[in-house]
């Protein structure tokens, strides 16, 4: 038991020195982050203009979107800069308007919104079926 | 006729019982970033957590142990020592993200900030377990648990490709994002196998007065119980991949996972998701903060059951009572329920071999298991798991939280 702790703790010493991220990393991270947000806003809006989904529903949906990208956006910045920033920011700006939306009940604005931040950054979907390496 | 009821009333219940929220958001981070490709972490945990369930079951029919108590008696009060501390940690966590999981859910259906139902949620359980008498706690929450069937006809309705899924059965390396993928594999392993669940469980055989005569039917109650709850879990790695991946959507809220149930069942699909969440997770927070009790009372020595009267066994009472209210806490102080359940999930598989290794030592002492001891079988297929798991577990959290 012992040596489990002790390789343990050698494991979590040693792991900050190798996994500071690169800002590479941080730029695809954000990117994927922006366009995870900007498909998922558009599937919802969607089934909120279709009545599948409540308004309570969508707008919490909407406010996580827009807390997610604000921490996203402030981590891409800081470690990547502005390009990398750049498509949080446009999804951002879309999820405020679908925000606004959402308080005038104007389900087809909503819709143009989601449709428009999917569109400017598209998702990288995953196959049902992933082919492994 | 008797006997036959028992056993349905005990397949039923760990049906019910083994969804919890780690294992639907495990497998629905699963689904939506690898697709049905890691189908393969659920078989292979799901064979494990059946073997061990049923060795914990068959401890407590032959020994009349609970876990906990054998394991102080076997390995000593050093031993017991660092479990204790290890499952106080993890359990608390755990205990954190099954009460952030039921809040959930009610802010699914209501849209009320989750933070608002933290309290009445903690409260609510306090009551039913001061109140509640074993068989109530464990066979109507897990009874109520079965509406987590609607995720096996949400997949049915969408209608996989059968043949791919059972393809992703056989292991494979990742097909992008390596440090994600162990992570989540951990997680799997991690929810499945959930250290809480085996003391409760052999807790439960000796609440219910288990003996010699019914070590067939734990055993089938394990293999059963345990593999339809996998099915279900299975399920929903399916229907998240079919739903979300495809859409490109990834998990990083429960409020994206409810999104899955929508595209099968319209408009009943956010309070059919929400249900599920909720109960699977009222069920397991009953459970671990029980077992929190059995662990304190049965390493100590004290009076212990969910059968006698709170003043009967006032330590076991207090336990739970402060165990609640720390978990509570832990939901409100340490934000995003969905990051506690990922990492408490991964820590899962960090503590398993230090109550796995024990449990195998005594289900191969004559002395406490007579005849009935394990096949060589079971004692390799389990420790490989543990060990792996474990291994993966050392390497795959640090990365994960470092971002490597």
């Amino acid at each position: 038991m012992r040596v489990l702790c002790a390789s343990l703790i050698v494991a979590l010493a040693a792991a900050p020195a190798g996994c500071s991220k690169s800002s590479e990393k941080v730029t695809t991270e954000a990117r994927q982050a922006a366009a995870s947000w900007a498909a998922t806003l558009s599937a919802a809006a969607d089934w909120w203009g279709s009545g599948n989904v409540s308004t309570p529903y969508f707008r919490s949906i909407v406010t996580q979107a827009r807390t997610s990208l604000q921490k996203e956006e402030k981590t891409a910045l800081s470690s990547a800069g502005e390009a990398a920033a750049a498509p949080v920011k446009a999804v951002a700006s879309h999820a405020e308007t679908i925000a606004g939306a959402v308080e005038r009940g104007d389900r087809a604005a909503a819709i143009v919104a989601a449709h428009a931040a999917a569109s400017e950054v598209p998702a990288d979907k995953t196959p049902a079926v992933a082919k492994p390496q | 006729m008797k006997n036959m009821t028992n056993l349905a009333l005990g397949i039923v219940t760990s049906i019910g019982g083994f969804l919890d929220v780690g294992a639907i958001a495990t497998a629905a981070l699963a689904g939506a970033a690898f697709g049905m490709q890691m189908l393969w972490v659920l078989a292979i945990g799901t064979l494990c957590v059946m073997l061990l369930t049923e060795m914990a079951g068959r401890l407590a029919c032959v020994s009349h142990h609970s876990l906990v108590d054998a394991v102080r008696e076997r390995c000593g009060f050093r031993y017991f020592s660092l479990l204790l501390i290890g499952e106080l940690l993890v359990d608390l966590l755990v205990l954190a993200a099954e009460i952030g999981g039921v809040a959930v859910a009610l802010h699914l259906v209501t849209g009320i900030d989750y933070r608002w139902f933290v309290p009445i949620v903690a409260f609510a359980l306090w009551v039913l377990i001061w109140l509640g008498t074993f068989s109530i706690v464990q066979n109507g929450a897990s009874l109520l648990g079965l509406i987590t069937v609607a995720f096996v006809v949400g997949m049915w309705w969408m209608g996989p490709p059968w043949h791919e899924a059972i393809k992703a059965l056989v292991p494979s390396a990742p097909s992008h994002d390596s440090a994600k993928y162990w992570f989540i594999a951990v997680g799997i392993i991690g929810s499945l196998f959930e250290p809480f669940m085996l003391n409760f469980y052999a807790s439960g055989a000796i609440e219910e007065k288990w003996s010699l005569k019914d070590i067939a039917m734990n055993r089938v109650t394990a293999v059963l119980g345990m593999g339809f709850g996998a099915i279900i879990a299975v399920s929903i790695v399916i229907l998240s991949a079919l739903t979300l991946g495809t859409h490109g959507i990834q998990v990083d809220s429960y409020e994206q996972a409810a999104l899955m149930m929508v595209q099968p069942f319209g408009r009943w699909g956010i309070p059919l998701f929400a249900a599920s969440l909720g109960i699977a997770c009222f069920g397991a927070s009953l459970q671990v903060a029980l077992n929190l009790s059995y662990l304190f009372s049965q390493g100590f020595g004290w009076n212990w059951s969910e059968n006698l009267k709170p003043h009967e066994d006032a330590r076991f009472a207090l336990v739970y009572t402060l165990a609640i209210p720390v978990g509570a806490l832990l939901v409100v102080v340490l934000g995003d329920p969905l990051q506690i359940t990922t990492f408490s999930m991964a820590l899962n598989a960090l503590l398993a071999p230090v109550i796995v290794f024990p449990l195998l030592i005594l289900m191969n002492d004559r002395h406490y298991v007579r005849e009935y001891r394990n096949h060589a079988i079971g004692n390799v297929l389990v420790s490989a798991i543990v060990v792996i798991a474990f291994l993966i577990a050392m390497v795959a959290i640090p990365l994960e939280v470092l971002g490597g």
